[in-house]
């Protein structure tokens, strides 16, 4: 999976399928998904609960197998690959994972050790995430946000190149989630990419440069941040007459719906169309607003289509 | 060797396993404790006042008398056939003596150690360290860290190695370290007294020392590969009550001939003992002995037999954690 087109991309999937085989069958968890994370930035990785985000991510770190389909990191075919690659990888997948009866400090030397990572680093890295003086408290002790930082502390003991994160501010305070997404922005600024798995949009919308949205393991778009909230721009407009403002605007590029005493106009046409066609109609605007639709409603439109899509089509097999 | 040392120091930090550790030694230095006691010699006072209180009770003269009229009831075959009364009585006496004082402790005898308690500490360390490769891996699997550990070096046939490594080298060095360490002062405490170490016996001691470390190591992977199959140290727990309980009444059951041979416990004793001797009820030998056809049902298994049997076991437990570590999904 190896070509100059996928040279800028840092993970790339082709026709990913993940089945699961139960007693009641075959879930299909990932199906055929396309997914293509561009060198540098922030790329939030976006879907409702059960949507194939996690499972995406095993298979691309190799804790889960693909039943079909191809993946690369950094261009490296994976999981063959995942030896030559794993180095430049830092990952966090769902909660944090580490022996409880064994000190946070305990923990990062052992993972360190195994890749002869220097005692420097655990240091360095304990120091990023804010755990100095609870290094050697035991991990079981640890609150939910202290172990979502020791897990973020043992993806920079690599210096990854990538970064995976999966829920990373699941359980920390305000003051931890504005560090963590601070840290995350600085990362992705300073050259290393982050995938970052969230289901907190505006968290997402906040740091991210662009961004994936999957539903029943599909996907259903992906592109800069900018483009998938610019891709259904509307218009909340107030005239006098909105009968005549609706039949004005119906012979045109417009999708017209009432919205109380004003209408909602949903266009890729310029503001300046919409006040053209209803002066060359005669109708005169009092009020025209740009409303620009956040990532969360761009998210809940897509997913809400696909689940109505799934209902009809099936999204099992 | 990088993934071994860490994994050595995984286990070194884990507070359960050196809780095994701690009574791998603590519980053969129990049973060499227990050895020793049970062994010591009996002071000359404590001679005297039994033989004594035994000499006056009724009915000892009356015993000794019995003795010296059919002597062949009495002596052991060696003793016999007694040359003349004067040797007869004073067998006889000496036997009813210690019959009735019952004096009957044995001094302390490496040979016969080599039968029992050499067995015995062995036995106990394997089991210890069946525990201890279970609750070393089952800990990963129960935390969840065993998919933190891939996200380091995904390469699952190198992880297992180095798992799988590591609780054998600490077998193997607990195993020879404590068997080494038992044996010597059990020579030293024979040394102390006096007794005799018969000819051969140390060679035979190094052996079984081997053996017994090897058998630990072995558990020590047992119990590793079972929890790697099973993902669970309650299972890997459960699975060995169940061979212990009902492994046996099915292995009885099965149209096996001599089911005996194929008992677990019986191929650890025999590869420990270097061989042991076991009763069948199948194809039993029958010879005539003069007063009629004698049959015994004894059999000899052996270390090699034990050994290819108990590896074949291992080598199935083995292969099956090792197919499905590589392949199942990791949680």
């Amino acid at each position: 999976m190896s070509s100059a087109a996928t040279a800028d991309l840092v993970i790339e999937t082709r026709g990913l399928r993940k089945e699961f085989s139960g007693r009641r069958g075959t879930r299909v968890a990932v199906q055929d998904l396309d997914l293509a994370v561009p060198r540098g930035g922030v790329h939030g990785f976006l879907g409702p609960n059960g949507s194939g985000k996690t499972t995406t991510i095993r298979m691309l770190l190799g804790l889960a197998r693909a039943t079909r389909g191809e993946m690369a990191l950094f261009g490296t075919t994976v999981p063959s690959g995942l030896p030559q690659v794993i180095d430049r990888v830092g990952a966090v997948v769902e909660m944090p994972k580490f022996l409880p009866h064994f000190t946070g400090r305990q923990n990062l030397t052992i993972l360190a050790r195994s890749k002869g990572i220097a005692a420097e680093r655990v240091d360095a890295a304990v120091d990023t995430v804010g755990l100095t003086g609870r290094d050697g408290d035991r991990y079981r002790a640890y609150s939910l946000g202290m172990k979502q930082r020791l897990a973020i502390a043992a993806t920079l003991l690599k210096d990854p190149q990538l970064l995976i994160l999966d829920e990373p501010t699941n359980g920390l305070d305000p003051a931890g989630i504005r560090e963590i997404r601070e840290t995350i922005r600085t990362l992705g600024e300073s050259g290393v990419t982050v995938l970052l798995s969230s289901h907190i949009l505006a968290e997402v919308q906040q740091v991210c440069t662009s961004a994936t949205i999957i539903g029943n393991g599909r996907l259903l778009a992906s592109g800069r941040v900018e483009d998938l909230l610019g891709a259904s721009t509307s218009y909340r407009i107030v005239v006098d007459d909105p009968d005549a403002a609706r039949r004005a605007l119906a012979e045109g590029p417009y999708d017209v719906h009432t919205d109380g005493t004003s209408l909602r106009v949903e266009t890729q046409a310029p503001a300046a169309e919409i006040t053209r066609t209803l002066g060359e109609a005669g109708v005169w605007l009092s009020e025209l607003t740009s409303v620009r639709p956040d990532l969360e409603t761009v998210f809940l439109e897509l997913t809400s289509q696909d689940t109505l899509g799934n209902t009809q089509g099936g999204g099992q097999a | 060797m990088r993934l071994l040392g860490v994994e050595l120091t995984r286990l070194r930090w884990r507070r359960a396993c050196l809780v095994l550790m701690v009574a791998s030694v603590l519980v053969p230095a129990l049973i060499w404790a227990g050895t020793v006691w049970g062994t010591r010699p009996y002071s000359g006072a404590e001679v005297q006042r039994a033989t004594e209180q035994a000499q006056a009770q009724p009915g000892f003269d009356q015993e000794v008398r019995r003795c010296e009229r059919k002597p062949e009831q009495y002596l052991a075959p060696d003793q016999l056939p007694v040359e003349d009364e004067a040797d007869a009585s004073e067998q006889c006496r000496a036997l009813i003596t210690q019959w009735w004082t019952g004096l009957f402790r044995e001094p302390l005898d490496l040979e016969r150690e080599l039968e029992g308690s050499g067995i015995g500490i062995a036995i106990v360390m394997a089991g210890l360290m069946m525990l201890l490769g279970a609750t070393f891996v089952g800990a990963d699997w129960a935390s969840g860290s065993m998919s933190n550990q891939l996200l380091f070096e995904p390469r699952r046939l190198r992880v297992y190695a180095a798992k799988a490594g590591a609780v054998v080298v600490t077998g193997l060095l607990l195993g020879l370290a404590v068997g080494a360490l038992w044996w010597a002062a059990l020579a030293g405490v024979a040394n102390a007294r006096d007794l005799p170490i018969a000819d051969g016996v140390t060679g035979e001691v190094g052996w079984q020392v081997v053996r017994g470390a090897v058998l630990v190591a072995g558990a020590g992977l047992a119990g590793l590969a079972t929890t790697m199959l099973f993902r669970s140290t309650v299972a890997t727990l459960g699975i060995l009550f169940a061979v212990v309980i009902a492994g046996t009444f099915l292995i009885a059951v099965l149209p096996f001939e001599s089911p005996e041979r194929w008992m677990p416990h019986l191929n650890v004793v025999a590869w420990i003992a270097d061989g042991t001797v076991y009763y069948s009820d199948d194809g039993q030998t029958c010879v005539d002995d003069g007063t009629g056809m004698v049959c015994s049902g004894e059999r000899v298994l052996g270390a090699g037999a034990a050994a290819a049997y108990l590896l074949s076991i291992l080598g199935a437990v083995v292969a099956a954690s090792l197919a499905t570590f590589t392949r199942r999904d990791i949680p």
